[in-house]
């Protein structure tokens, strides 16, 4: 390995001690130096912008926001801000939005400390880092499971146990049109009824808990 | 049943009764001169008509006995007129009018009756005036207030120009509007009791009263009877067609004929009441105790003597439209038809048997105990040379002209013309017991027929033939021979026949071997037919036996005698009836259906009512040779006359009534019934004043009935618990001479359906069925839904605490482990225990996020059980460096993911604590599936463990409890046994593993939401 200049490494997770191992991590790496640490979407962006880290490590789960919402935020500020996910979940759509939003990599948490250095050198030289779990959650997403807007926030609130009346006076929309959408949700996710839409919903990370 | 219709005759008793009228002494007829015959009695034949009668009295129904008018009406019916009212008759049953009637009659003698142009009912009566019945049934009466100022009205006539005359006690009127006027101008017509009205046949209105007066051209002009006036009171009037005139009155008949003169008619004694011409040019003159009389060709006869009109009295005569003629008596209703059978007693009749037979010069025979020659209507004993003694029951007539004599019991004799001459004795048969009859064939033998068996008179000798020699029964009952020559013989057992010398057996002898053949016929074009004792007739055509029967339109299915004349029409004798049949009829291919063969009945003349006909011998019947019909009765010979037309009219069949449920319902077309009729009757009748005995109905209800029922004599159609709907009920008659003569009445109804039985309640109830169950699926729908989101909010709960806590946690102790084993050496003891941890971190924390999946996940992949274990082998095999082998795995499938997770969990747990404390040198794993159920197996040959010991370590209790629940949340069974020293084996069992079986046998956690 020939020598390299060091790696600024922003860690946004919202639990401490993720963050501490993390940064025990890196820290013993040559070459790598975690510059900032966040532990929300607010936080992440300010940081970023303070520091402007080489890579950022972004969980998806956070207090403030999504941490999509927080890639899309750097990206926008910064487009050419290099992102790795680091988070629980492995859903098709989390890896999707993220990587829509501009995140160069998916890591899953508990991965061995190798992967992350991996992960991390791959994407600070302009690669993308998709391990095969990720890879093989992302062949499955089915194309046209793309929801609109309103459709989401249907399926949101149907993951939230409310009934058709329910999402309708949430949204303002008659309860008809709340039954057309589900239709089409279901269609969408490939399910017949809508417990199997919240599963799968939450399974490919449309919705989160 | 009272006297004859004839004038003179014998009643049955033999007595002689007086001659009356024209006595017609039948010629002596030069007969064979060696019989001796000798009038026993002079018998007379009368020329005039023989009539069948019938009569009705108060107990058939007839209002009262006393019968004073009579008239029919444009529908058919006959309004009598009695001294105790006014019915409507049908030909079977009186309808009173006053019966029920508010408005019933003001007085109940009807003197007078006459039904106009219009078709409306007239009737005068003793003392309640006149009376108008509309047809719809309301009566009008005529009295003083509308100038009918005597209220005995004794005559009505509706002259030729319409007008109304009315004959009172109190004198004439003529209706003019709806007023009576009286139009008897003093002089003219006195003020006496007109009881006769009639118009001549110059248009003059003839008024009798006490003195006889014609109203004609605008005057009135008295016309002069012999003797006084003031003893006189005119009875009827009568202007017959040739233009005499007759007077009936008290003191007898007055005739005025073409001379201009009235004469007293001698023979009429008393006084007349009723005269009337029929339509045959009859004038009947009906006396008051001195009986009926006919006037035909010139001479008077008495009708119905000793008896037929009770107490001799004929009040009123009347002809219907069908030439019947009735006699209203003092003692009831009288009906007269031509009879069409003419009876000639005998001076000493039989009821046991009789024979008949064709005699020289078209004359003919009668047998019974001895013979007797018909002749002219005249029945005179026969007397045989030499067999005074014997008695003789067959005569038969060979073609050369000789007699055959059949006796009881004491053989045949043979009266050759020879013989006559010489008066010499006749040739003796020795043919012992009862000769039953002779027939001579073509090849001139001569057949003998006894009840001992068939005997055969050649020029050799006599032969005789019984069973034993192929003859179907002993006891013959007929004989005959075919075209061809054959010998037909019928018995009381079978059929035989004799063809070229011997018995032979064929389609018709094999199917009537066990009937009583008593007749035998070949027709004229050549079918042979056979008449049964029982079973009606068998046609023998084409080699093929069709029978007929009543069921198919016979009169009776007993045949004494059949014979065919020579228009082709079958004749049959039963023992009571003569009935006759169209040829084409019985010669078609099929016999009709449903009685509809033309059978006409022919009835027996007045006074032999009861007459019995005789068969069993031969002949029962004979066709003279002027075609017509003979059979032998207990009463003497009965000659048909008649042609075969049958009666006269058409039976016209009417609904008279509806009973539902036992309450009489108007007879009207679309009658509603209400709902739930049980039974609904229907009763019908026909309107005809002929004999009904022939007629038949058949009805049909639309609706319910597939086909045409034969009514029985019921007259009544009877259905129960019609459904609802709507219903047409038909009824047909006809008479059976006349079977394409069919009428038919209907009547259209509806069965209300119940309430209930209506399609809109129908629908409502299955609408509300349909809307409780919907209305049960939405309930249970939302209570399953209401479980589920309880049951999901739970789980949600749970997987976020689960990933908030305890996922979270891991992941940040993994990350800390990560950064440890970063920073050391991995070489170290340390470092190894450091990838320990990190492993069981990472898979701990799949394990925890599978967990949380399978806490939202409802549904359930199946898991590749097998393949599972085997990776879990694989992967013990490396982690704790000793092989884990799979030694003997069941290929299964069907095993539900979260079952086989425990299943593998489990499996996992047993291996690591295997591996983890007993230092095993191997571990091996089996999974055996017996039907469908699970045994997985896990064994070491480790250093075992008391299980004792077991539960003192916490972890290893831990373990082994945390196995225990697993097992058993999927509902089986975990057995752990261990000794010491030489390993451990962990038996998990699971019943109903597969996911078909554990649908079946429901589990007690894994789908109790």
């Amino acid at each position: 390995m020939k020598a390299e200049q060091t790696i600024r490494i922003l860690v946004v997770d919202d639990h401490p001690i993720t963050r501490a191992g993390i940064a025990a991590i890196l820290q013993s790496r040559p070459g790598m130096q975690v510059c900032a640490q966040a532990g929300g979407v607010a936080e992440a962006v300010k940081l970023f912008g303070e520091h402007n880290p080489d890579v950022t490590l972004m969980d998806l789960r956070l207090p403030d926001g999504h941490g999509v919402e927080a890639i899309r935020r750097i990206r926008h500020g910064n487009p050419s801000a290099k992102i790795i996910v680091l988070t629980t979940y492995e859903g098709d759509e989390d890896i999707h939005q993220a990587l829509q939003a501009g995140a160069m990599g998916y890591l899953i948490k508990g991965m061995p400390h190798e992967m992350l250095v991996q992960a991390l050198l791959r994407v600070y030289h302009g690669n993308r880092f998709l391990p095969p779990p990720v890879t093989r959650a992302l062949s499955e997403r089915l194309p046209d499971s793309e929801l609109s807007h309103r459709e989401h926030e249907v399926l949101s609130l149907i993951v939230a146990g409310k009934s058709n009346r329910e999402i309708g006076e949430e949204l303002h929309i008659k309860e008809a049109t709340v039954k057309s959408h589900i239709t089409v949700i279901l269609m969408r996710l490939n399910v017949t009824d809508r417990t199997q839409a919240v599963v799968e919903a939450l399974k490919r990370g449309l919705v989160h808990l | 049943m009272i006297g004859k219709s004839t004038v003179c005759g014998f009643s049955s008793n033999g007595r002689k009764q007086s001659s009356c009228a024209g006595p017609y002494w039948s010629r002596r007829r030069a007969i064979a001169g060696f019989i001796i015959c000798f009038a026993l009695q002079q018998l007379s034949l009368s020329q005039t008509t023989r009539y069948t009668r019938t009569t009705w009295r108060s107990q058939d129904g007839l209002p009262e006995n006393v019968v004073q008018s009579l008239v029919q009406d444009r529908d058919g019916y006959l309004w009598v007129g009695t001294t105790g009212g006014l019915a409507r008759f049908d030909g079977a049953q009186f309808t009173p009018v006053s019966d029920g009637a508010v408005e019933s009659l003001p007085v109940n003698s009807i003197y007078c009756l006459l039904v106009d142009r219009d078709g409306t009912l007239w009737a005068g009566t003793d003392g309640g005036g006149l009376l108008h019945i509309s047809s719809s049934g309301v009566i009008k009466t005529y009295a003083a207030p509308d100038g009918l100022t005597d209220a005995f009205v004794h005559s009505i006539y509706e002259d030729s120009n319409g007008r109304l005359w009315v004959g009172t006690a109190g004198g004439l009127f003529l209706k003019e509007g709806e007023r009576l006027v009286r139009t008897d101008a003093p002089g003219a017509v006195d003020r006496t009791d007109v009881q006769a009205i009639t118009e001549n046949r110059e248009h003059h209105i003839l008024v009798g009263s006490s003195r006889l007066v014609a109203l004609g051209a605008g005057q009135a002009r008295k016309i002069t009877l012999p003797g006084n006036d003031h003893d006189r009171q005119i009875r009827s009037i009568l202007a017959a067609t040739d233009g005499s005139l007759w007077i009936g009155t008290d003191e007898g008949l007055l005739l005025r004929q073409g001379d201009g003169r009235f004469q007293h008619v001698a023979e009429i004694d008393g006084a007349v009441r009723a005269l009337r011409q029929t339509s045959d040019g009859t004038i009947w003159i009906g006396t008051i105790g001195k009986g009926l009389w006919a006037y035909r060709d010139g001479s008077f006869t008495r009708v119905g003597h000793a008896g037929l009109i009770p107490i001799e009295t004929a009040l009123c005569i009347y002809e219907d439209v069908d030439h019947r003629v009735w006699i209203g008596t003092q003692n009831g209703l009288g009906r007269l038809e031509k009879s069409q059978i003419s009876l000639i007693p005998l001076p000493t009749p039989n009821n046991d048997y009789g024979t008949i037979g064709g005699a020289p010069n078209g004359d003919v025979w009668m047998v019974t105990q001895a013979a007797f020659h018909v002749s002219d209507g005249v029945a005179k004993l026969m007397k045989f040379p030499g067999l005074n003694a014997l008695s003789i029951r067959t005569v038969y007539r060979a073609k050369d002209g000789s007699t055959w004599v059949g006796t009881d019991g004491h053989g045949a004799y043979h009266l050759a013309l020879g013989t006559l001459r010489n008066r010499s004795a006749p040739r003796y048969y020795a043919i012992p017991n009862f000769i039953r009859g002779f027939l001579e064939t073509s090849h001139g033998e001569t057949w003998v027929a006894t009840n001992v068996g068939l005997y055969r008179i050649t020029l050799k000798g006599v032969d005789r033939y019984g069973v034993e020699d192929g003859l179907a029964h002993f006891n013959i009952k007929s004989l005959f021979e075919d075209r061809n020559g054959d010998l037909w013989i019928g018995t009381d057992q079978g059929l035989s026949r004799w063809h070229n010398g011997a018995f032979v057996q064929d389609t018709a002898t094999e199917a009537l071997h066990t009937e009583k053949v008593w007749s035998i016929l070949q027709d004229r074009r050549g079918t042979m037919w056979f008449g049964t004792r029982d079973h009606g007739l068998f046609r023998y055509r084409d080699n093929r036996i069709q029978q007929y029967s009543i069921a198919q339109g016979l009169v009776s299915n007993i045949v004494y005698q059949l014979l065919q004349d020579r228009t082709g029409r079958f004749w049959i004798s039963d023992g009571e009836t003569i009935s006759s049949m169209p040829e084409d009829e019985l010669e078609g291919d099929s016999p009709r259906r449903n009685g509809t063969l033309s059978a006409t009945i022919y009835r027996m003349p007045y006074g032999d009512d009861g007459v019995q006909l005789l068969g069993g011998r031969f002949l029962s019947g004979y066709l003279a040779p002027d075609d017509t019909v003979w059979f032998p009765t207990n009463h003497g010979a009965a000659h048909v006359i008649a042609s075969g037309e049958g009666i006269a009219g058409t039976p016209v069949v009417r609904i008279v009534g509806i009973m539902r449920d036992g309450v009489s319902l108007p007879v009207t077309q679309g009658l509603q019934l209400p709902a739930g009729s049980a039974r609904l009757a229907f009763s019908f009748a026909p309107l005809f004043l002929g004999p009904q005995g022939g007629v038949r109905f058949r009805y049909i209800l639309e609706g319910f009935d597939r086909d045409w029922l034969p009514a029985g004599s019921g007259h009544t159609a009877t259905y129960t618990n019609l459904p609802a709907g709507t219903y047409r009920f038909r009824v047909q008659s006809f008479d059976v001479s006349h079977p394409e003569r069919i009428t038919e009445a209907a009547v259209d109804f509806s069965q209300r359906e119940f309430f209930y039985q209506f399609w809109w309640f129908r629908l409502l109830g299955i609408v509300a069925l349909l809307g409780c169950g919907l209305f049960a699926y939405s309930v249970h729908l939302r209570k399953v839904r209401t479980r589920f989101a309880l049951v999901l909010e739970e789980r949600s709960r749970l997987a976020r605490e689960m990933h908030d806590t305890v996922i979270q946690g891991c992941t940040g102790v993994s990350t800390l482990l990560e950064a440890i084993s970063s920073r050391r050496d991995d070489s170290t003891e340390d470092g190894e225990l450091l990838d320990v941890a990190r492993t069981q971190m990472r898979d701990t924390i799949d394990e925890a996020r599978r967990a949380v999946w399978n806490l939202r996940r409802n549904e359930d992949k199946e898991i590749d059980l097998p393949c599972s274990l085997a990776a879990l082998a694989d992967q013990a095999t490396r982690a704790l460096g000793i092989p884990v082998v799979c030694m003997q795995v069941d290929p299964m499938s069907g095993i539900s993911g979260s079952t086989g997770h425990e299943l593998l969990m489990v499996a996992r747990e047993a291996i690591a604590n295997a591996g983890a404390h007993a230092h095993p040198e191997w571990i091996r794993i089996s999974a055996l599936l017996e039907g469908v159920d699970l045994t997985v197996t896990i064994v070491d040959n480790g250093t075992g463990f008391v299980e004792t010991a077991v539960s003192g370590t916490a972890g290893e209790h831990y373990g082994l409890i945390g196995m225990r629940e697993r097992m058993h949340r999927i509902g089986g069974t975990l057995v752990v046994r261990s000794v010491s020293g030489s390993g451990t084996e962990v038996v998990m069992k699971l019943r109903h593993a597969t996911v078909e079986a554990r649908n079946q046998h429901r589990p007690l956690i894994e789908r109790s939401q």
